[in-house]
C-alpha cells in the first residue's frame, strides 16, 4: 500500500474518532430553553427540527437530529460474543416522552429514567442487550445497520431535579446503547454504568472509548 | 456366622449415623438464622435503558402502597395488544408506531399488614410488565415480602416501582432481606421485620 494510502487512513481514523467523540461528548442540555434537548455537534448547533412536533406531554420534547455514528460491539458483560458491526449513517436518533400508559407498556418501573431501541434495516427492533447476541444478521459483510434510534424518557421521573451535567450523562448513556455499548460491571469507570455508581460520569470515559476504537476502527479501514 | 453380624452391625451403625447426620442437617437449617443467600440472587434487567437505586426512603416516599404480603396466586400471563410508543401521526418518521403485543404477569398477594396506603381490601394484584419479569425477584406462591408498590389506576391494581428495589424477602425468623442488596441496601440485610416496618412507617409521616 503506497505511503499515501496510509495518510489518507490515518487521516480518517482522525477525524472519525474526533467526530465520534465530540458527538456523543457534545450533548448538551439548552439551559436557555428549559426542558428541550437537542445534540450539538463539534460545538455546532444542528437539526433541531420543529420543536412542535413532538408536544406528547408535559416537561420533554422529543428532537429529530442527525446521528451518524458508527456501531461497535461492546465487551461489556452483557453481550457475550461480537455479533457484528453497524452502520449508522444517516441514521436518525429520536428522544421522546411516551404518555405514562404508553411507558407502562415499555417498561412501567419508576426508577429507569429512559429506554432506548434502534431499529434495523431489515425492521427488525432492537430493544434488549440479549437482541444482539440473538440478531441473524442480513445485511452485506455480516453487518447490521442501524436506521434509527428513540430514546424514550420516563413521563412519570423528573428529570428537572437532575443537575444539567447529569442529564447530559443520561443522553450520552443512551447514545452508548444506539452506539451498540452494553452495560459494564458497575465498578467499571465508564458511563455505562447503570445502578447504583451511575450518572457518575457524564461523558465518554477511556473504557468507552477504548470499546468503541478497539471494535470499531479496524471495521472502518476494511 | 461371627463377621456375616459384624458386617450387619457396621452397616446398621453407618445407615443410624448417616440417617442421624442428614437429620441433624436438617433441623439445623430449619433453626439456623436466616442469611442473605437464602433468597436467590438479584437479576440483572436486559432492556437497554438507565435506572438508578435508591434507598428505603426514597422507595416509600415514591410508593403508593406498602404492605407485608404473602404470594398466593401466580396468575396465567395476558397477552394484550397495545399502541406503541410513538402516536401514528409521528411513527412514520420516527419510528414506534402501530401495536405491539405486551405480556402481563400477575400475582395475587395476600395484605398481612399496612405500612403506607390502603387498598381496601385483603387482596391485591401486581401487575409485571413483561419486559422486567426476568428482572423482577421470583415471585412464587407463598413467597413473604415487604412490598412498595405504583397505584396502576384506571389500569386496575399495583405495579412496581422498580425491577431492582422495594421487594423485601421475610425469612421465617421475621428478618428481612433486600432482593438486591446494593451497597445502599447492605444495612437492611438481616434487620428484623418490625425495625423495617417501624423506619418505613416513619418516613410515612413526614
Amino acid at each position: 500500500m503506497k505511503r499515501k494510502h496510509w495518510l489518507a487512513m490515518a487521516l480518517s481514523v482522525c477525524l472519525f474518532v474526533f467526530f465520534l467523540t465530540g458527538n456523543v461528548g457534545a450533548v448538551e442540555y439548552n439551559s436557555m430553553k428549559p426542558g428541550r434537548w437537542h445534540i450539538i455537534h463539534n460545538g455546532l448547533a444542528t437539526t433541531v427540527v420543529d420543536d412542535t412536533l413532538l408536544d406528547i406531554s408535559s416537561g420533554l420534547k422529543g428532537y429529530i437530529t442527525d446521528g451518524c455514528s458508527p456501531y461497535a460491539s461492546s465487551p461489556a458483560r452483557v453481550f457475550s460474543r461480537q455479533v457484528s458491526k453497524a452502520n449508522l449513517d444517516d441514521a436518525k436518533v429520536f428522544y421522546i416522552t411516551p404518555t405514562p400508559a404508553r411507558w407502562e407498556a415499555l417498561d412501567g418501573s419508576d426508577d429507569t429514567y429512559a429506554i432506548t431501541e434502534i431499529d434495523t434495516r431489515e425492521g427488525f427492533t432492537f430493544s434488549k442487550s440479549s437482541d444482539y447476541n440473538d440478531y441473524s444478521p442480513l445485511s452485506y459483510k455480516n453487518y447490521v445497520y442501524f436506521v434509527r434510534a428513540r430514546v424514550y424518557i420516563n413521563p412519570n421521573k423528573s428529570t428537572a431535579t437532575l443537575s444539567a451535567a447529569k442529564k447530559q450523562g443520561l443522553l450520552v448513556h443512551e447514545l452508548g446503547h444506539v452506539y451498540g455499548l452494553g452495560h459494564p460491571g458497575s465498578s467499571t469507570q465508564s458511563v455505562m454504568v447503570t445502578g447504583p455508581s451511575s450518572l457518575k460520569y457524564t461523558t465518554l470515559q477511556p473504557y468507552d472509548n477504548q470499546d468503541l476504537q478497539r471494535m470499531y476502527i479496524p471495521e472502518v479501514l476494511s | 456366622m461371627k463377621t456375616k453380624k459384624k458386617t450387619i452391625v457396621i452397616v446398621v451403625a453407618c445407615i443410624l449415623t448417616a440417617a442421624l447426620g442428614i437429620g441433624g442437617f436438617l433441623i439445623y437449617e430449619q433453626v439456623r438464622p436466616s442469611r442473605q443467600s437464602d433468597f436467590p440472587p438479584p437479576r440483572e434487567s436486559d432492556l437497554l435503558g438507565f435506572s438508578v437505586r435508591s434507598d428505603v426512603k426514597d422507595q416509600v416516599e415514591i410508593a403508593d402502597l406498602v404492605i407485608q404480603g404473602t404470594v398466593t396466586k401466580v396468575l396465567e400471563p395476558e397477552k394484550v395488544e397495545e399502541p406503541g410508543p410513538v402516536p401514528e401521526e409521528y411513527a412514520e418518521i420516527m419510528g414506534g408506531g402501530g401495536t405491539r403485543i405486551i405480556t402481563y404477569h400477575h400475582f395475587e398477594i395476600a395484605v398481612e399488614d399496612l405500612i403506607k396506603g390502603n387498598p381496601g381490601s385483603d387482596k391485591i394484584s401486581l401487575t409485571v410488565t413483561g419486559g422486567n419479569i426476568d428482572a423482577v425477584p421470583p415471585l412464587t406462591e407463598g413467597t413473604k415480602m415487604v412490598f412498595c408498590l405504583d397505584d396502576r389506576e384506571e389500569r386496575g391494581g399495583y405495579g412496581i416501582i422498580s425491577v431492582h428495589d422495594g421487594f423485601y424477602y421475610i425469612a421465617r425468623d421475621n428478618k428481612v432481606y433486600p432482593a438486591d442488596p446494593t451497597d445502599v441496601m447492605e444495612r437492611v440485610s438481616g434487620m428484623e421485620l418490625s425495625a423495617l416496618k417501624e423506619e418505613m412507617r416513619g418516613y410515612v409521616k413526614e
